[in-house]
Formats: C-alpha cells, sequence, structure tokens
C-alpha cells in the first residue's frame, strides 16, 4: 500500500483535480478538507490546502509538473508538517527539510512540526532586555537589536545588507544561538558565498540555510519562512536561543501575489491581495523573547525587505516597517559615497533595542547621534564654500573621524565593551592630529589584540560600573599606556 | 409535464445513459433551432428513448408550434438532468442492466434520493465494489481483504 491508499483508507474520503494552473490546483470532494491540511494524489504529489470554497478547495501543489487533471485525492487528516532535527545544523535544506547540499540524507529520528501555527500568546512572552550585539558599531550604538526583537533590515539591492546579516549571525553563533537562514529565490551562486563565509568563520556548525531557486516552484517560495519559523521554534523549544533571517520578504510577497493571481483572488493595491499584511505579520509574530521552565529563550527576526532607489515608501515595505520592532535603512546614496555599512542611522529605528542598553551605552549613543547630526548639517553649509569657523572645522573633523570608526569590513566583528572604548578614545581626542589612514591602522591594531590576545580582560567587569561620559574618560585616561603600547 | 419527467429521470439508471440523453437532447435543441415549424412529433418518432418521446410529445402539446419555448424547456431539462447526484462504484467486472436497476432502487429506498450510477470497471479489485459519494470513500473490494491476508501472514 502506498502512502495515497493509506490515507484514503484512514481518513475515507476522495477527491478530484478539477483543475490546476502552475502549481496551484481546484480539488473537488474530500468533504471535511481544513485549511493548512495536507493532501495527497495518486501519483504521489502532495500540497497544502491554500483555501477552501463550497464545492472545491484551492490548493498549492509542491510539484505540478506531473499532476493530471481528474486525478484522485486523499486527504492526510493533519497539518502540513517537516520533519527536523538536530542534524539540520550545518546543512543547506529546501522548505521540506530535503537536503539540497549534496552532502547525504539527514539522519536520526525525526520530530514531525506542523508548518503554521499561531504566535504564543502575551501570557508566555517576556520583556526584551538581552542585546544582541551584532558587532557592528552603528548598529550597536545607534539601532541596537534586543534579542527576541523584529528588526526589518531595508535598502536597495547591493548595498551590504547580506553582509550585515552574516555579521550579525557571526556574533550570535559565537554566543552559542542557532542561526537560521532563509533564502527566498536566491540563487545557488549568493548561498554558495554564505555557507563559504560561514565555513571560514568556523560557525557552519551552528547554522541551517534553508533556500529555494527561482527555477523552484512557487509553493516551495511560499513555504521558505514558514518552514524556518518551524525550525526556529524547534530549536527554541529545546531552551536555545535562535536568531532568523528571512532573506527577502519582499520576494515572498511578489510570489504570494502569483499564488494569489492564480488562484483568481481579488487584487488589491499593487495588485497584492488583501491578506498580505496578515500572513507576514502572522509568521512574524512567532518571534519574540518567551518565558521558559528554565528561564527565557527567543527568536529573534531580522527580516529584509528590498527597495528600489531609496524609496521606503512602498506597499511591502511599509508594512513590513508597521509590524516590526523598528528598520535598519541601507541608503544607497551613502553606499555610493564609500560607507560600509552604508546605514542611514537618522532613517533607522530601533524600538525595542534602547531597554537593552546600559545607561553609558545610552549616554554615548544620545552623544554620538548628535554629533554626527551636528556634522551632516554643517557639511550641507561648508558646501556654499563660506570661509569655517575653528569650531565648524572641529564639527567636521570629527564627524570625519566617526566615519572612520564607523567604517568596518565585513570580517570585523568589533565587540561591544571594545566599541564603547572606542568612542572613549574619540572624544577624549586620542589621536587628536593623526590621519585617519593611521586612525584606521590603529583601530585593526587594537581590535586584533583584543581579539587574539584578550589583553583588556579587566575591561567587560569594568565597563558595566561605568555611570557616565566622565567616568568613561576617566577609565580611558588610566589604560591610555596599555593602549599607547598596543598601537605603537 | 411532471409525471413525464418523473418518469424519464427515474429510467436513468447510469451515466452512460444519461450522458446519451444529453447528447441526445442537444441534437433535438439544433432541430428546433434550424427548422423553427414547432413540431416535435417527427423528431420524437425518430428517437430510440420512449420516455423521451413522450416528454417531446407532451412539450408539443403545452407549447404547439412555439419553438423558442420549447428551446428553453429542454434547456431547463437538461439542467435537471445535470443535477441528478452521482454515486461512482468500481467493480471487477461486468454486471447485467437488471442488477445496476436493483442496486439503484435500493439506494433510492434507503436514501430517498435519485441518485444515478457512474460504473468504471478495474479488474484490479477482484471482486466486491470500491464507492464514492460525495467525496466519501469506501473500499469493499476482494483486493482489500486479500491485502489484509498477506499483510497478516507476512507478520
Amino acid at each position: 500500500m502506498n502512502e495515497f491508499e493509506l490515507y484514503l483508507e484512514k481518513n475515507k474520503e476522495i477527491g478530484r483535480v478539477s483543475a490546476f494552473f502552475q502549481s496551484t490546483a481546484h480539488i473537488s470532494g474530500l468533504p471535511t478538507l481544513r485549511i493548512g491540511e495536507m493532501i495527497i494524489t495518486e501519483s504521489g504529489i502532495k500540497g497544502i490546502v491554500h483555501g477552501l470554497k463550497k464545492d472545491l478547495a484551492e490548493t498549492l501543489m509542491l510539484d505540478a509538473k506531473n499532476l493530471r487533471a481528474g486525478e484522485s485525492v486523499a486527504r492526510s487528516g493533519k497539518l502540513f508538517e517537516i520533519p527536523v532535527n538536530e542534524n539540520l545544523l550545518g546543512r543547506i535544506v529546501n522548505p521540506l527539510c530535503q537536503p539540497i547540499d549534496n552532502q547525504g540524507p539527514i539522519r536520526e529520528k525525526k520530530i514531525f512540526k506542523k508548518l503554521q501555527k499561531t504566535a504564543p500568546p502575551f501570557i508566555k512572552r517576556a520583556r526584551i532586555k538581552q542585546p544582541l550585539e551584532t558587532g557592528i558599531m552603528m548598529v550597536d550604538l545607534l539601532v541596537p537589536i534586543g534579542e527576541g526583537q523584529r528588526e526589518l533590515i531595508i535598502g536597495d539591492a547591493k548595498t551590504g545588507k547580506t553582509t550585515l546579516l552574516l555579521q550579525s549571525l557571526l556574533g550570535q553563533t559565537k554566543k552559542g544561538a542557532i542561526c537560521i537562514y532563509v533564502g527566498i529565490r536566491k540563487k545557488d551562486i549568493a548561498i554558495k558565498l554564505i555557507e563559504d563565509y560561514l565555513k571560514k568563520q568556523g560557525v557552519f556548525s551552528q547554522t541551517i540555510i534553508i533556500n529555494t531557486t527561482p527555477d523552484d516552484s512557487t509553493t516551495l517560495s511560499y513555504l521558505a519562512p514558514y518552514s524556518g519559523m518551524t525550525i526556529a521554534e524547534y530549536f527554541k523549544d529545546k531552551g536555545k536561543k535562535v536568531a532568523i533571517i528571512f532573506d527577502d520578504l519582499s520576494t515572498h510577497a511578489k510570489v504570494y501575489r502569483e499564488i494569489s493571481l492564480l488562484l483568481k483572488r481579488p487584487p488589491g493595491r499593487n495588485l497584492y491581495p488583501g491578506d498580505i499584511f496578515h500572513i507576514h505579520a502572522a509568521l512574524l509574530e512567532r518571534a519574540g523573547n518567551f518565558k521558559d521552565k528554565e528561564g527565557e529563550t527567543s527568536i529573534t527576526a531580522l527580516p529584509v525587505a528590498e527597495t528600489l532607489e531609496n524609496d521606503i515608501s512602498g506597499y511591502i515595505q511599509t508594512n513590513l516597517m508597521a509590524m516590526t520592532d523598528g528598520h535598519i535603512f541601507f541608503d544607497i546614496n551613502e553606499f555610493r559615497k564609500g560607507k560600509r555599512p552604508a546605514i542611514n542611522a537618522f532613517l533607522s529605528v530601533s524600538r525595542v533595542g534602547n531597554q537593552t542598553k546600559t545607561p553609558i551605552e545610552r549616554e554615548v549613543a544620545g552623544w554620538v547621534r548628535k554629533k554626527l547630526l551636528e556634522y551632516e548639517r554643517t557639511l550641507e553649509l561648508a558646501q556654499f564654500g563660506t570661509e569655517l569657523t575653528e569650531e565648524t572645522q572641529k564639527t567636521i573633523e570629527l564627524g570625519k573621524r566617526m566615519e572612520v570608526l564607523f567604517n568596518q569590513s565585513p570580517e570585523a566583528i568589533i565587540p561591544h565593551n571594545l566599541q564603547i572604548i572606542l568612542i572613549g578614545l574619540l572624544i577624549s581626542d586620542f589621536w587628536g592630529n593623526k590621519s585617519t589612514v593611521t586612525m584606521e591602522e590603529d583601530i585593526d591594531k587594537i581590535l586584533e589584540v583584543y581579539n587574539k590576545k584578550n589583553n583588556l580582560p579587566e575591561l567587560g567587569e569594568e565597563i558595566k560600573d561605568i555611570k557616565d561620559i566622565t567616568h568613561l574618560l576617566f577609565l580611558i585616561k588610566e589604560m591610555m599606556h596599555k593602549i599607547v603600547q598596543i598601537v605603537m | 409535464m411532471e409525471k413525464v419527467l418523473n418518469k424519464l429521470i427515474k429510467e436513468i439508471i447510469t451515466t452512460e445513459e444519461l450522458n446519451s440523453i444529453l447528447l441526445e437532447i442537444d441534437k433535438i435543441q439544433r432541430e428546433v433551432f434550424e427548422k423553427q415549424n414547432g413540431s416535435l412529433s417527427k423528431i420524437a418518432k425518430e428517437l430510440e428513448n420512449h420516455q423521451l418521446e413522450n416528454y417531446l410529445l407532451e412539450l408539443e402539446k403545452i407549447y404547439p408550434k412555439n419553438p423558442e419555448e420549447q428551446f428553453s424547456s429542454l434547456e431547463k431539462l437538461k439542467k435537471n438532468l445535470q443535477i441528478i447526484s452521482q454515486i461512482r462504484i468500481q467493480i471487477a467486472y461486468p454486471v447485467s442492466k437488471a442488477f445496476l436497476k436493483n442496486i439503484v432502487s435500493w439506494i433510492e429506498k434507503e436514501t430517498h434520493k435519485k441518485l444515478i450510477l457512474d460504473i468504471i470497471l478495474n479488474p484490479k479489485i477482484v471482486g466486491g465494489a470500491i464507492i464514492e459519494y460525495q467525496g466519501k470513500y469506501e473500499n469493499f473490494s476482494l483486493e482489500k481483504e486479500i491485502d489484509k491476508i498477506i499483510r497478516e501472514k507476512q507478520i
């Protein structure tokens, strides 16, 4: 007996494929079918029930190439599930958890988890208290992310969004978290680059990549984020912290639009269906900081949205902004100026990240934001070619140095404590009249020493006790001889 | 008219018969449209189905020389026939019409509904029948019983 016959005998219900187009099919019969349920055809093709009409069920088929009209269909009686286990770590799989990395099957016993689930209620959630350190100064200082937060990464294509995501992924895995990267219609070459980066950094064993290529069926691409979230929930239930990246949800919205139009659902704004907001909100609601028997666990969601020529007022982009706890905006103009990462700090927001910060971090962030704003304004005025006062020149000089400080290569992960020290050095005018090139070299040296030799072990404890900038400057003064030795 | 219609419907047992009647009605409609004289008795004489013949004669009595009304009445008849519920039965070998008639009258007695049989010959099931009705499925085939015995023996 094959799977189809087994389900037929078990549920004693039969349907027929009455029509199909691309990856969608209409099924008649099956009187007690439910939304989200798995169905199987006589030839073994599986599908998921997407909608129910009076006499028909709208289904998304996983393989529509071999589907035939009139084919018999059986219902499974259970919601669509995917097999998960710990051996998914370090693998590249499709949304059905089937390996696509030529590394053989995923072994050991698998647990079947429902793909579509309602988000945990308010009572099971906890306040976001822990910061998610990305190692990127601009983000950690000005747009901090908390563990369990949903932060949108928005910007034009090729502005360094994936680089930032990989850097934050790296920072998380180093702290023992599980990272899941969900690629929607990503080319194999893009996934290969991500795999190589993670392998080079030695954190691939803590990562799972779920990907669908542009050649895969629309159904698979549609299911990819749900699959990623289901795997994230599996690890969260095991008490692990998880960070999940959806790259990107604007493509996912296009996939859903394709499905909805094929199913002849009424199109709304930009031809997107009316429930486009709901499907993304329901997905992202499953992330958060949750109460656990042994404390707290979290799923941090980092969805990506692509813009066109910095237009953040698009339909899907504004939807995603509304359902997340903030956004980091990658500005194409900043990118063209050579800023890396090309984040526009003034258009980026973090609604809950600030509550994870200590008072000194808040004060430092306030100082940086103020100085950056002054620098921007002064630069605008300086364009008119008037003679600049000494104070204005100082502001511009400080702004330039801040730009150097915030320019980071993809490999450079600056630990949180070091970020505060570097800002402290800047405030105390450590680099004085030194050129920006020397400053860059000094930062590299300090970072190298901090990472390799752990030459400043007492730093962590001391940073915790700092109350304000004056206290920070005092500490900098005390450790100045050590820093001078490093940069010599 | 209703009596004649009921008789016509009662006579239909299988989907094959239903389809052939629907084809006949199509043909009649074409002729009614082409000739435009409103005479149905000539067409009725050529028909093999006695009940359909009676229906046409009755129709001519109600709408004499009125091809438009005759045409729309035939359209209504087609719709009435198309909505009759079907029950799909898979059997291993052909059975007589009398046997099928018995089945239909038994089902009608039990369900108080007019049903027609969609008979599918499937020698694979060896004997018995597989019944499908409005998405419900029941397997009373010999194949299932044999499978069960084989599985039990293997265990």
